[in-house]
């Protein structure tokens, strides 16, 4: 308003005074505009790459058939494997007469000068004198080794037993062979239940008294076939299982601690333009700085689906709420009376907190929906006991908050910040699984880092910007559905 | 000019418009610009940031008023932002009493251009200028200026009453100029 024509004739004068700007502003301006959209850009471009590498590999992702095993081992192949196996029950230095019984006519061809004959009837002494021996008898030391366990049972090879699935032997004076995925201790003491003891041959008193049992003469030829026969289920046995590509469900809580930093590691922090709030000019004195930020209680909870899309690789993708929190220190709240007839365009407030003589602490929560994507690559060779490496991407949405944002109007004040944020969210993650299965299931657990690529609000203010998540995720996968 | 049509196509970002409404406020609001700073480099600055506010904001027109005006204040704030950011440490804005000039009338004609007079605004101390431009030539009260510069009402007017009378001044010495050797005097 003018008081009198001075301020009309500057008034009149100065809103019509016009200046061409040079070229170069808006070169500039168009510049930072596009800027933003490039890089929203590169965000659709990104997940729309993602999609395609999906379709892609679909037949991976979707297929539910089990992939075909390898070829089964023949059984000649598998009776000399069941014999180092049996190297390893039977000690090296071992010279203990054993009695067992001829089976085949074969077996008697094998059988070295050093060897006595047996015979079948009166149980005589055969004796052991060296492994080449074993070797090439096969089809007798798996007699024998029948004949002389306390039960008729067959240690496989260790490494038949990790790579065999369950089996189911019949028992009774028969060769057994042990329903085991895990190693199995072929010590004295080792008991599966008590029908199926294994037993080594360690022990003098052992041996004869199976000698004893053996020249009772009740083990007969079909019980050899049968032995062979379980010596077949083992060939089958060691056919590698199928890799399961059926989707598994599981939830992760991943509670951490949420900080807030000045710069992303990969991309500089930028001053973004002004702080478009209300118009406020210069002070007499300098405002009140803001308060330190720290850091904050963090979690995510997500249920998610896996799937194997390799032999050493799975993708897991889920839906999350990420609780983020950091504290200020605030002094008293103040109203600020903004006038009515000078409308902000950009934002409205009318409350705030002082940011001088801070003596009240604020903690700042944020609440978000997002999407985790993530590969999760098997660094070991164990299956049982996979030690992952993962890297995901995640888009949040911020759903609720109640942060408080500073400004240098009114000598420094805090006040309802949810305009200046940048709702979207995108965030790297990276970390470690160790991972064991219990009780069916799939437990793992492992440290975590979330960092986030785009600026968490737009005050140029106030210096930490990015989202930092340090955390230990804890994951549960449950067994499939038969 | 349809400034709706031209609203609805910037907001969905054509090129095209984006670059016609600039062209069509662009000078008006370096004008603005320039009354508040110091150099035509910052008000270019002051300038930039302000259309990108702009922009950025556009879909908050509400078609309430005209768009001039609404870019308008976009640009005040902008330039009232820039100049706080440049005082957080220098101590520029002060508002300590400077020597009243004694003025002989109080109403002097203005024989100069615009771009001399704002030459003039812009050589009064920051405080001064800023003061001046809200209340002469924004139209706000001393009270709103009072709540947008964290000042009192009462700092508001004394101190638009010394930017005003020093300019006078300057514009009486300029015209007395001008009277003696019919020639303008300006920066």
């Amino acid at each position: 308003m003018s008081e009198t024509n001075f301020e009309k004739n500057v008034q009149h004068e100065m809103l019509g005074f016009k200046l061409k700007p040079s070229e170069e502003v808006w070169t500039k301006v168009e510049e930072r505009i596009r800027k933003k959209k490039r890089r929203r850009f590169i965000f659709i471009l990104f997940f729309a790459g993602l999609a395609l590498l999906g379709y892609w590999q679909r037949d991976l992702l979707f297929s539910e058939k089990e992939t075909a095993a390898t070829e089964p081992v023949t059984l000649p192949q598998k009776k000399i494997s069941i014999v180092d196996s049996i190297k390893t029950i039977i000690p090296e230095n071992i010279n203990k007469e054993v009695q067992v019984r001829e089976n085949t006519e074969k077996n008697k061809n094998a059988l070295t000068k050093n060897q006595k004959q047996i015979d079948p009837v009166k149980g005589k002494i055969f004796s052991v004198k060296n492994e080449k021996q074993i070797i090439k008898t096969p089809d007798i030391v798996v007699a024998r080794v029948i004949e002389i366990s306390v039960k008729p049972t067959i240690v496989p090879d260790k490494s038949i037993i990790e790579q065999s699935k369950e089996t189911h032997i019949e028992q009774s004076k028969e060769a057994q062979i042990l329903k085991d995925s895990s190693t199995v201790s072929i010590a004295a003491e080792n008991k599966i239940n008590d029908s199926k003891e294994i037993s080594v041959i360690n022990s003098d008193t052992l041996i004869s008294k199976e000698i004893e049992k053996i020249s009772e003469n009740k083990v007969q030829k079909d019980t050899i076939q049968k032995v062979e026969s379980k010596a077949d289920s083992l060939v089958e046995m060691k056919k590698l299982p199928a890799i399961s590509k059926k989707w598994k469900w599981g939830v992760q809580l991943t509670p951490g601690i949420a900080t807030f930093v000045d710069q992303f590691i990969l991309i500089s922090s930028q001053k973004s333009a002004d702080f478009a709030g209300a118009p406020s000019g210069p002070i007499p004195t300098p405002p009140a700085s803001p308060s330190e930020r720290k850091s904050g209680f963090a979690f995510q909870l997500t249920g998610f689906a896996q799937k194997r899309i390799s032999a050493k690789t799975e993708f897991s993708i889920g839906v999350q709420y990420g609780y983020y929190s950091d504290r200020i220190q605030v002094g008293d709240s103040r109203l600020l009376s903004l006038s009515a007839s000078q409308p902000q365009p950009l934002f409205g407030v009318t409350q705030g907190y002082r940011a001088a003589n801070p003596n009240i602490s604020i903690t700042n929560r944020y609440h978000f929906l997002e999407l985790p994507m993530e590969f999760l690559f098997q660094l070991n060779k164990k299956p049982t006991k996979p030690f992952y490496l993962n890297l995901g991407l995640t888009a949040g949405q911020l759903i609720s908050t109640n942060a408080l944002v500073y400004d240098t109007s009114f000598g420094g004040i805090y006040f309802d910040g949810k305009k200046q944020l940048n709702k979207t969210q995108f965030s790297l993650t990276t970390g470690f699984l160790w991972a064991i299965t219990a009780k069916k299931l799939q437990w793992s657990v492992g440290p975590v880092i979330n960092v986030h690529i785009n600026r968490f609000q737009d005050n140029s203010f106030e210096n930490d910007k990015y989202l930092l998540m340090p955390g230990i995720r804890t994951k549960i996968i449950f067994p499939d559905k038969k | 000019m349809d400034y709706n049509k031209l609203v609805k196509d910037c907001i969905r970002e054509i090129p095209a418009a984006q670059r016609q409404l600039y062209d069509h406020f662009a000078e008006t609001m370096l004008g603005v610009c320039y009354r508040y700073t110091k150099s035509t480099a910052d008000a270019e600055d002051v300038l930039q940031d302000g259309f990108v506010k702009v922009y950025k904001h556009l879909h908050q027109y509400k078609q309430q008023g005209e768009l001039g005006g609404w870019i308008r204040r976009i640009m005040v704030t902008t330039s009232l932002n820039f100049l706080k950011k440049r005082s957080r440490n220098r101590h520029e804005f002060s508002f300590e009493n400077e020597h009243l000039h004694p003025v002989v009338d109080d109403n002097p004609e203005l024989k100069i251009t615009g771009k001399e007079l704002a030459n003039l605004i812009r050589q009064l101390p920051v405080g001064y200028q800023t003061v001046f431009n809200l209340y002469a030539i924004e139209g706000y009260s001393h009270v709103e200026i009072g709540e947008l510069l964290g000042i009192n009402e009462g700092t508001s007017r004394s101190q638009y009453s010394r930017a005003r009378n020093l300019l006078i001044s300057w514009i009486e010495n300029n015209n007395e100029y001008i009277n003696k050797t019919g020639l303008y005097v300006g920066n």
